[in-house]
């Protein structure tokens, strides 16, 4: 699965990003990237931010482990 | 004349959405805020579903209900209708990176980020769970495509809503026991709990929490989130057309609850 990385000055400036009910928040991935599901690039809530968006890396999302 | 057209005037005939009050209250809220409200079909049918959750006794005992199956759009999707009707601070889910939604069906997450925020802060603002209540809660969901993690707590690495339940026809109630002891406490046998094949207990329609001492002694779980599951770690890819969190549900009361939900999910 391909996801967005960001990097630090990429989180810093779209992190929390908010339009109505949608909002723009990093997750970490399994390699301690932030990271965010491509859905955001065609999502109109996010339109405002696109360029920015389409800025971001393409990675394939690595999991976290899940430590029991 | 002037006086009686003064009168006339401020008499303003409001006419309800819904004869059912706590559902106008949804309806009439979502049009103050511009959202699309559901079809005079599946109006019909949304009331059907809040009168039967009364009539079964579950809707007083509930912090939250959202249901995402809506022909209305995702805005009218994302109410709780339940602090709505409560005229809570917050009335509203929040979907954070773009989860999928689908008419008529819900929202599903992509595996890696997307989730629903439901902004109820289980510790401070439920008032039928929080510290020292949690023993007594039972949260739940419908869904269409499972995953093994489906909701959890932003401050909580347990008490997921999995997909370990057997049987349950696609709507699980997670519920808080109090457990004393360990797996094999001493009473286990006596309250006929199972384990199944993931170390889940087992009690009739219930699945109750795999950790005895997790859930009654957290003393911030956080918010209640979708799709988003063990503080943050997994990203779930179900589909989910309906989320409720609640006191706890006797056996009845959550056969009702799933009765109500899915007879309305099967009409639409």
């Amino acid at each position: 699965m391909i996801v967005l990385k960001a990097t630090q000055a990429q989180y810093d400036a779209l992190d929390g990003y908010q339009n109505g009910n949608n909002l723009l928040k990093f997750a970490k991935d399994g390699n301690d990237n932030w990271i965010v599901g491509t859905a955001v690039l065609t999502n109109s809530a996010f339109s405002e931010i696109n360029t920015q968006l389409n800025n971001l890396e393409q990675i394939e999302y690595v999991p976290v482990p899940i430590q029991e | 004349m002037s006086t009686i057209f003064n009168i006339s005037n401020k008499i303003k005939l409001q006419t309800a959405l819904s004869g059912e009050q706590d559902y106008n209250a949804v309806l009439s809220y979502a049009q103050a805020q511009g959202y699309a409200i559901p079809s005079s079909s599946q109006i019909t049918l949304q009331e059907t579903l809040i009168g039967d959750l009364k009539t079964a006794g579950v809707w007083d005992k509930f912090d939250t209900f959202a249901v995402f199956a809506t022909d209305a759009g995702q805005d009218f999707a994302l109410l709780d209708w339940k602090r709505i009707s409560d005229d809570a601070a917050t009335k509203e889910y929040t979907l954070v990176n773009a989860p999928t939604f689908t008419s008529n069906v819900g929202f599903q997450g992509d595996g890696s980020s997307a989730y629903i925020e439901t902004n109820l802060n289980v510790s401070a603002d439920a008032s039928n769970l929080g510290v020292g209540r949690e023993i007594n809660a039972a949260y739940g969901l419908r869904h269409t495509i499972s995953a093994t993690y489906m909701a959890g707590f932003s401050n909580k690495q347990r008490s997921n809503i999995t997909n370990g339940s057997n049987g349950n026809a696609g709507v699980y109630n997670q519920a808080a026991m109090n457990y004393q002891g360990t797996w094999s406490r001493p009473s286990e046998s006596s309250k006929t709990f199972t384990r199944d094949s993931q170390g889940i207990y087992q009690y009739n329609d219930v699945e109750a929490l795999p950790n005895p001492t997790g859930f009654d002694t957290q003393t911030d779980m956080g918010t209640a989130q979708i799709l988003r599951c063990i503080q943050g770690i997994i990203y779930s890819t179900a589909q989910i057309n309906a989320y409720w969190y609640s006191q706890y549900l006797t056996q009845q009361e959550v056969f009702d609850l799933h009765t109500a939900v899915n007879n309305y999910y099967t009409s639409i």
